[in-house]
C-alpha cells in the first residue's frame, strides 16, 4: 500500500516532496535520524524483505557504504538479499567479469 | 564492454565474498525490525521516549512536578510546563525559531524590552505588576 502511494526508489520507499503529506516526510525522515537509527537493527531471515545493498543487515553500516565501488558496478541495487542470493556470488551475479 | 576489474576491486570482492559465505538465510522466518533498545528486542514508543527524555534531562531550579494536579485543568498545567522549560511563543523564542524578524521582538506592551517568559511573566512594567494585584 504505501510502495503505491509514494513509490520506490531502488526498492526502497520514497520520502516524497512536496506531494507527500507533511507526516509521511517526518516518519520518512526518521530512517535518517542518528537517535533513532541507531537503536534499530534488521534482522534477517529468508531475506526476502531486506534490501541488499541498502539496508544495514550484516556489520554496522550498508554494503551500499561499505562496499560503494561494488555497489556503483553493480546492475542489480534494488534487489532483496533473498534475490541476490539466488543470483549467486560469482559469474553473471552482481559482477561480470 | 567490460574491463577487468582493478586489483583493488578484486581485493573488495574476495573481502565481500568471504563475508557472504557467512550468511545463511531461514528460509521460514520473515525478515524483521529489531529494537536495541530493549534486552526483548521489542519496539515500544515508551522505550524510546524514555531514551530520549534521560538524555535532555533539563536541571530545572524549582521542582515543578506538583504542577501535574488532577485538579488543575490540562491546559492550565501544559502552559505552565511549558513557561518553566522555556517553551511558550514568547518573541524571543519565536525569533529563534524564525517565526518572527529581528525587529519585531520587543514587548508587546511596548516598552522596548526583548519579550522573554522572564520578562514577560516578572520583569514586565505592565505585566509584572500583575503580581502586585495579585498578593495584596
Amino acid at each position: 500500500m504505501l510502495s503505491a502511494q509514494y513509490g520506490t526508489d531502488e526498492g526502497r520507499l520514497r520520502g516524497g516532496g512536496c506531494e507527500a503529506s507533511e507526516w509521511w516526510r517526518v516518519v520518512h525522515n526518521l530512517s535518517r535520524e542518528s537517535w533513532f537509527n541507531d537503536h534499530v537493527s534488521r534482522w534477517v531471515g529468508n531475506g526476502k524483505t531486506t534490501l541488499f545493498w541498502s539496508d544495514v543487515w550484516c556489520g554496522r553500516v550498508s554494503f551500499r557504504v561499505r562496499f560503494s565501488r561494488l555497489f556503483e558496478l553493480s546492475i542489480f541495487k534494488g534487489e532483496s538479499v533473498f534475490e541476490m542470493l539466488q543470483l549467486g556470488w560469482g559469474e553473471g551475479g552482481e559482477h561480470g567479469g | 564492454m567490460r574491463r577487468r576489474l582493478f586489483a583493488w576491486e578484486e581485493e573488495m570482492v574476495g573481502e565481500f565474498i568471504l563475508l557472504l559465505a557467512s550468511v545463511t538465510l531461514q528460509v521460514n522466518r520473515e525478515d524483521k525490525w529489531l529494537s536495541t533498545l530493549k534486552n526483548s528486542n521489542t519496539f515500544t514508543v515508551r522505550s524510546l521516549y524514555d531514551f530520549l527524555t534521560i538524555q535532555l534531562q533539563v536541571e530545572l531550579p524549582v521542582d515543578v512536578s506538583s504542577i501535574w494536579h488532577r485538579d488543575v485543568p490540562l491546559k492550565v498545567v501544559v502552559f505552565a510546563w511549558r513557561l518553566f522549560r522555556d517553551r511558550l511563543p514568547t518573541k524571543d523564542n519565536l525569533l529563534r525559531r524564525g517565526v518572527i524578524n529581528h525587529d519585531s521582538r520587543t514587548c508587546v506592551a511596548g516598552c522596548d524590552f526583548v519579550e522573554s517568559s522572564s520578562h514577560l511573566f516578572l520583569h514586565c512594567n505592565i505585566f509584572g505588576s500583575v503580581w502586585h494585584l495579585i498578593y495584596s
